[in-house]
């Protein structure tokens, strides 16, 4: 098996973000494809392996849901194993992947049923002191009332810490378009929670 | 007062410095000096602080398996075969459902039997010993005219 050091693909991915880097001896992105393509379904277990948690993380943070962020994980990867033949590593894996999932997540939004309940089961999560949960409770809300371009953008944004470039290429938006995006939704953020200032 | 006169920093140039990124040196230079940027810059970084202090739940669950084995099931070895078997078991349900089991109008007839095979089958016009036939029959064979050329 051929390998390499790191995964050229891998280093697009932005600072702060949980990164898996392909370890000497692991075979990269592109070459697991190469593999899925000729239909070797290890190739697609060792993608799900590396990227199922920030593809779940991002899914989640769009619909607020685990079953359905699951359910979009899940689909994801097997689109990936639909498009192997097709797919050219001319740019990141990541960048790829993530646009299926943020297409995925659009499109969840749309259905009124899923949207409906989107906002019907909010996570819950053991905190000490009540101002935090408080306070998790009120960002959680803020971003949820945002329009979902803007949500999408400012999830890759500040989660995935995506630079603008590649939240345009992911979205398939003009970078103009991300940046208008951004700039309200962060307005949008610091009108309503400024009494949760840090 | 005074700062440099590179503009002030673009929307884009705040997210991405706001992400930690680094910046052209002359803007950097801007940034040190002007206030409504410095400004700019910290609000947002408060609502960027504010949205990262809130840890979300995440699952650890392992989705490999469930991954892999709806990858099996989509993409079996030829599928059209499943579909074609289907397709096959349908139509026949769905025609004799429309249409009913085939039924035999009128009573069973009954069995032939060996003379009645014989006769059928024409052994006597093909010469076949009237002897012969006999002991393959419970009917009495016919007696057959004696005569000179054919004393039996």
């Amino acid at each position: 098996m051929t390998t390499i050091a790191m995964d050229a693909s891998l280093q697009t991915i932005p600072m702060g973000a949980p990164r898996q880097p392909a370890k000497v001896g692991e075979c990269s992105d592109a070459q697991w494809m190469a593999q899925l393509a000729r239909g070797e379904m290890n190739a697609l277990a060792a993608l799900v392996r590396r990227h199922q948690d920030h593809v779940r993380d991002l899914a989640f943070r769009m619909t607020r849901r685990h079953d359905l962020a699951d359910d979009i994980t899940q689909e994801t990867f097997l689109r990936i194993l639909k498009s192997a033949g097709r797919y050219t590593p001319s740019a990141a894996f990541t960048t790829w992947l993530y646009r299926i999932v943020a297409n995925l997540c659009l499109d969840a939004a749309r259905k009124p049923r899923l949207a409906a309940l989107v906002d019907a089961d909010p996570p819950v999560e053991d905190c000490p002191r009540l101002e935090t949960e408080e306070r998790r409770q009120a960002v959680t809300d803020a971003i949820e009332q945002l329009p979902q371009r803007q949500k999408l953008a400012l999830v890759l944004h500040r989660f995935r810490e995506m630079p603008l470039s590649q939240i345009a290429q992911v979205t398939g938006w003009t970078a103009s378009a991300v940046e208008s995006l951004l700039v309200r939704a962060y307005a949008t953020l610091r009108e309503k929670l400024k009494e949760w200032k840090c | 007062m005074t700062h440099s006169r590179s503009p002030c920093l673009t929307d884009a140039q705040l997210l991405e410095r706001v992400q930690g990124r680094e910046l052209p040196a002359n803007v950097l230079e801007h940034f040190a000096t002007c206030p409504v940027c410095g400004g700019r810059l910290h609000d947002l970084q408060q609502t960027w602080a504010l949205l990262g202090a809130v840890s979300e739940p995440t699952s650890t669950r392992d989705l490999t398996g469930r991954i892999l084995a709806e990858a099996a099931r989509q993409f079996a070895p030829f599928p059209w075969m499943r579909v074609a078997a289907v397709f096959v078991v349908g139509s026949v349900v769905g025609m004799t459902a429309a249409f009913g089991v085939p039924q035999r109008s009128g009573p069973i007839p009954a069995p032939l039997g060996p003379q009645q095979v014989m006769d059928s089958l024409g052994i006597d016009a093909l010469g076949i010993d009237p002897e012969l036939a006999h002991s393959l029959s419970d009917i009495p064979a016919p007696a057959a005219p004696a005569n000179e050329e054919n004393p039996i």
